[in-house]
């Protein structure tokens, strides 16, 4: 039978993992070798993916991928029937690294995917780079100095991965950084609650012959779930130094600190190379290879990456390093045939595939190496806490409803709670702006500092507070581990319109901002559905639009805000899928990635990180204000109050209509007439390029002269948004516009840079504004019949 | 008279700080250097090292 046909609640026995290429590959490193015991916890709310649980983790998987693993249910024991292979020998080998004895050690962090890599990471270095519960949120290397015993470590955080194979860009980042940059020591993150898994990148690191210092991380939580783990022996027993740590509460960084200076000094009495043995004939093969890369292979090559390890690649069919062999060595064909013939040979004798074995002999050696160190407790609190948590927040009918009501909960207090810090920024505003035209003399200076930066900026600076509140949430999801259930929700619904698997984690960070959220598409290995998602991710609600959404809902829907935002951010999604099915079925047709996700462990998110997460995005936001939104406000200031009038009784509207920015609004009035746009809403759209929150200074300050006490009233007096009495309808277009049209600059660079071309990126402008006009048109003029 | 050139050069100024940051971000800048994405620093040159 297939895993697939397994019933919630059964275990059983893999027995063989078919499929090809990187789903197979990388399966097989996430621990689905044969004789492993896999448990179905439950199928997602829309029946498809399926939770499963594996070496002690879960995991979400869709039904098409577990159809290729094939499982026995008749397991007369529950325990995982892999063997330990015996086969660790020890063996004295050459360090490649450290050998350089200088005052900076370079370290490189490495780890697999939501290990705690960035969360140590910042507490040894005081920076302050963004993290979650869940993989994926790394893509790009950060490097930090610190000082430690008299030395400078200069450490840099790597993306998370569960293996050196590099099929994404992120993992080749970390393949490429090992191989090239050749760091002194590799620490080597593992998250301590999920040993099985997390040494399969150590048994990698050790093929490697590199310095490696291993950091426990969350050890916590592997003590008191009563688990008990003897890390000096298995330090003893792979000659790599196993030090605690919490990095959460900066527990274990001075001992890691302190291992890292040791071991670049050569003072660890531990420290030895060993050599995981593959058994007969994979290491008569590799011994073969070793020999004809050595006659055949420049030196300097060999001096930095391990001829075993570089065999071993060989073996597995490594396109990266048959591309660095072939470029290196005139003889290369020569070693093809050796490797061909080696390959044949092992094939022969196992009538299986040799990344396979080498993969099951791995987790062989780590299955032995665990079994002399760790007694497991499966009742640990953590592990009961999350299967009680999952019973109601991924339950098949109660899942939905239940994400649906928190996400109905944050678009509520977004409003309600930020109302009351809302109005008093307003205050203050108002305040400094009635001061400020008291104390500085009437004239033009008087007019830019009140009508332009106070009305520009201030119109803007009144939304931090909801964005803080937004931020909260979302930092709340992310860190408690419930962004990754919202993704195994709703995958099916995904699947089926064509949307790649790990395009979610990047769209969950564009409700944040796009640019990180296009870096993120990094974790995804096929080129066209990497493009199509870089291309759909502007249409998610970034926070930079919610101001713009807080002063349009908050002035012309006050009756029901959240439930409006809520519908905004929902139609945004919508229109990401629909785009995203619409360039797979025509300009951008590929195949859909398998898609596997491990699904975290809850954790309390930490009163530090929330802060973390919150100051981080109320400088970002602050930053933003005294830099380009100011320029941008009194730009547009100057563009409406010149050139200024002869005729000195003119009044403020025909001034501002026929002032430059008047001029402009009405040249685009024939593109957006059919929305029903006015000229200050076309003007306001145009500088929204810059970034979204100037949409709202150019309203401020376009609507400074109308009647009213605060911008909703003039907004509601300047009739701007009428239509057959009502605002309703013009308010909503003009919020389906904003939402949809084109990103701001920033972002259209990161999808140039990301995807390689400007050709992508000119596409995306286009695309997003075609689709902002043809969406809004429809609103508009179907609601015109409502 | 004092006003109005504050104001010009308030202008000018402004307009040639939109120009650098957009210029800038032109240029690549991502939260790799700016820890955000405010995205207006000059960090193309940080930002190449870290792309793959």
């Amino acid at each position: 039978m297939n895993l697939s046909e397994l019933k919630t609640g059964r275990k059983a026995l893999i027995n063989k993992v078919k499929g090809t290429g990187s789903f197979r590959k990388r399966i097989m490193e996430m621990g689905f070798v044969e004789g492993k015991t896999v448990e179905v916890i439950k199928n997602a709310p829309l029946q498809d993916p399926v939770e499963y649980r594996i070496m002690g983790y879960n995991v979400s998987i869709r039904k098409a991928e577990a159809a290729l693993i094939e499982v026995s249910e008749d397991c007369s024991t529950q325990n995982d029937t892999q063997k330990d292979n015996g086969l660790h020998v020890v063996e004295p080998g050459k360090v490649a690294n450290a050998q350089r004895q200088d005052n900076v050690i370079n370290v490189a962090l490495v780890g697999n995917p939501n290990s705690g890599k960035t969360t140590l990471f910042n507490y040894i270095s005081g920076l302050r780079e963004k993290v979650g519960n869940y993989g994926g949120v790394t893509v790009s290397l950060k490097t930090a100095e610190v000082k430690f015993g008299g030395y400078t470590i200069k450490i840099t955080d790597l993306p998370g991965t569960y293996s050196l194979t590099a099929y994404s860009d992120d993992e080749k980042i970390v393949h490429d950084f090992i191989i090239d940059q050749v760091p002194d020591i590799v620490l080597n993150v593992v998250d301590a609650s999920n040993l099985e898994r997390n040494l399969f990148l150590t048994t990698q690191l050790i093929d490697m012959d590199i310095k490696v210092v291993v950091a426990l991380n969350m050890y916590d939580e592997l003590e008191n779930s009563g688990t008990k783990f003897d890390y000096g022996l298995l330090s003893k027993m792979t000659g790599i130094p196993f030090v605690p740590t919490v990095a959460t509460k900066k527990t274990g960084i001075e001992d890691i600190l302190a291992r890292i200076v040791s071991f670049y000094n050569g003072e660890e009495d531990i420290s030895r190379h060993i050599h995981i043995n593959y058994g007969h004939p994979v290491e008569d093969s590799i011994k073969r290879i070793r020999e004809v890369l050595e006659k055949h292979t420049d030196v300097n090559f060999l001096s930095t990456i391990s001829p075993r390890y570089t065999a071993l690649k060989l073996l597995e069919n490594d396109g990266d390093f048959n591309n660095r062999v072939r470029n290196l060595s005139p003889d290369y064909r020569e070693i093809s045939s050796v490797v061909e013939k080696e390959k044949g040979i092992i094939n022969e004798h196992f009538e299986d595939e040799t990344e396979n074995l080498i993969t099951g002999a791995k987790y062989g050696f780590i299955a032995g190496a665990l079994k002399e160190t760790l007694t497991v407790n499966d009742s640990s609190p953590s592990a009961v806490r999350t299967r009680r948590i999952d019973e109601f927040a991924t339950h098949r009918i109660w899942g939905i409803p239940i994400f649906l009501a928190f996400m109905w909960l944050m678009f509520q207090a977004t409003f309600t709670i930020g109302e009351h810090p809302m109005n008093f920024i307003e205050f203050l505003i108002d305040g400094t702006a009635d001061f400020m035209a008291g104390f500085i003399p009437q004239g033009m200076l008087n007019d830019l500092i009140v009508d332009g930066i106070i009305a520009g900026v201030g119109g803007v600076l009144v939304f931090l507070p909801n964005i803080l509140i937004l931020f909260f949430f979302i930092s709340f999801f992310e860190d408690t581990g419930y962004m990754a259930r919202v993704v195994f929700i709703v995958d099916r619904v995904m699947h089926r319109i064509g949307l790649h698997g790990k395009s979610f984690i990047p769209m969950l960070i564009g409700f944040g901002c796009s640019v990180p959220a296009i870096m993120a598409t990094r974790t995804i290995n096929s080129k066209k559905n990497r493009i199509v998602t870089m291309l759909v991710i502007p249409f998610m609600s970034c926070g930079a639009k919610l101001p713009v959404y807080i002063l349009i809902i908050g002035t012309f829907f006050p009756d029901n805000p959240a439930m409006m935002l809520f519908a905004v951010y929902t139609i945004g999604v919508f229109i990401a899928m629909l785009s995203s099915l619409l360039l797979k079925k025509t300009i951008l047709r590929g195949e859909d990635a398998p898609f596997v996700m491990e699904l975290p462990p809850y954790r309390i998110p930490t009163l530090k990180s929330t802060s973390y997460h919150m100051w981080d995005k109320a400088s970002q936001y602050l930053k933003k204000m005294g830099g380009i939104i100011l320029a941008a406000s009194i730009v547009v200031w100057a563009l409406g109050y010149f050139p200024r009038p002869a005729d000195e009784d003119a009044t403020d509207l025909s001034v501002l209509e026929n002032s430059y920015i008047g001029r402009i609004g009405r040249i685009s009035e024939p593109v957006f007439e059919p929305l029903g746009f006015d000229w200050k809403s076309n003007v306001a759209i145009v500088t929204g390029f810059a970034a979204k929150e100037i949409v709202v200074s150019t309203l401020s300050i376009l609507h400074s002269t109308e009647e009213g006490d605060d911008l909703s009233e003039r907004l509601i007096n300047s009739g701007s948004f009428e239509h057959n009495g009502s605002h309703r309808l013009k308010s909503f277009t003009f919020l389906i516009f904003i939402l949809l049209y084109l990103p701001c600059i920033a972002t259209v660079v990161a999808v140039k840079n990301e995807s390689g071309k400007w050709k992508w990126a000119i596409f995306s402008i286009f695309f997003t504004t075609s689709v902002a006009w043809i969406v809004s048109f429809a609103v508009f003029n179907i609601g015109k019949f409502l | 008279m004092i006003q109005t050139t504050i104001v010009i050069i308030l202008v000018i100024l402004s307009a040639a700080y939109i120009a650098v940051r957009l210029r800038n971000t032109a240029k690549g800048c991502t939260p790799e250097k700016c820890s955000g994405c405010s995205l207006y620093d000059d960090c193309g040159d940080e930002n190449k090292k870290s792309r793959p």
